[in-house]
């Protein structure tokens, strides 16, 4: 970011290896969320209690990156980054949008498939955990892509 | 693959990273992929780091790779890498 103008943004300041770990817990406790959750339709107790916090915690971690350095970066203005930022920026923007799409069309078979492998018929509520799960993924998914493929600044030689 | 001499010009004027990012308004991690190759620049960028350094872009950038200090000063050595 360029730093004349990256100081107009109220942000919380994360390190490189900080937000790829809080991007990645934040995007595997969601999925683990769904997928426990679409085995789990009336389970009760201590896994119950898991699965309930796997998507607490990742949707706190989703909100955290999304205002964090990354987060902030994936939703600057054109101006504030420079030409190399506004690249990467597109490409990490190009793969979410891939993801997403695959997720969506994904989205649709896999539940249909393992409530007739396991059983169980599916609920308006599964396509509401579909959606939420949808849109903390797009909430941190590009942030993610720069975070993870960001290299940080090493020492001149 | 675009070659350049920004690392050679930048530490011949005894500039930093961040002192040439600083005068052409990038961030200066940047000019360190620029240096290792990683990012092809705009035009636009091109002109603007050959005009800091008062060269040509072509003096600046190649699409061939730049001859070693070696090859320059001894022409047998270019001719054997050439044959090469």
């Amino acid at each position: 970011m360029k730093k004349d103008k990256a100081g107009n943004f109220v942000r919380i300041n994360l390190g490189h290896r900080k937000s790829k770990a809080l991007s990645g817990y934040a995007l595997v406790a969601m999925h683990l969320w769904f997928v426990l959750k679409l085995n789990l339709p009336s389970a009760e107790g201590l896994m119950e209690l898991i699965v309930s916090l796997c998507a607490l915690t990742g949707m706190i971690a989703s909100i955290i990156f999304f205002v964090s350095t990354y987060g902030v970066l994936a939703n600057a203005p054109d101006q504030m980054l420079d030409e190399r930022e506004v690249g990467e920026r597109y490409r990490a923007y190009f793969d979410s949008f891939k993801y997403l799409l695959l997720m969506t069309i994904l989205g649709g078979m896999i539940p249909e498939l393992m409530s007739k492998a396991l059983g169980f018929e599916l609920s308006v509520g599964v396509m509401k955990n579909f959606m939420l799960l949808m849109f903390t993924t797009g909430l941190v998914l590009p942030g993610a892509f720069l975070a993870w493929r960001d290299r940080p600044v090493i020492a001149e030689d | 693959m675009l070659y350049n001499r920004i690392h050679l010009f930048r530490t011949e004027r005894g500039l930093s990273r961040k002192e040439v990012a600083d005068l052409i308004a990038v961030n200066p991690q940047t000019i360190g992929f620029l240096e290792r190759g990683d990012y092809r620049p705009t035009v636009e960028l091109a002109i603007k780091l050959a005009n800091l350094f008062g060269v040509t872009v072509e003096t600046l950038f190649s699409l061939e790779p730049f001859p070693t200090l070696a090859q320059q000063l001894n022409p047998k050595n270019q001719a054997s890498g050439e044959a090469e």
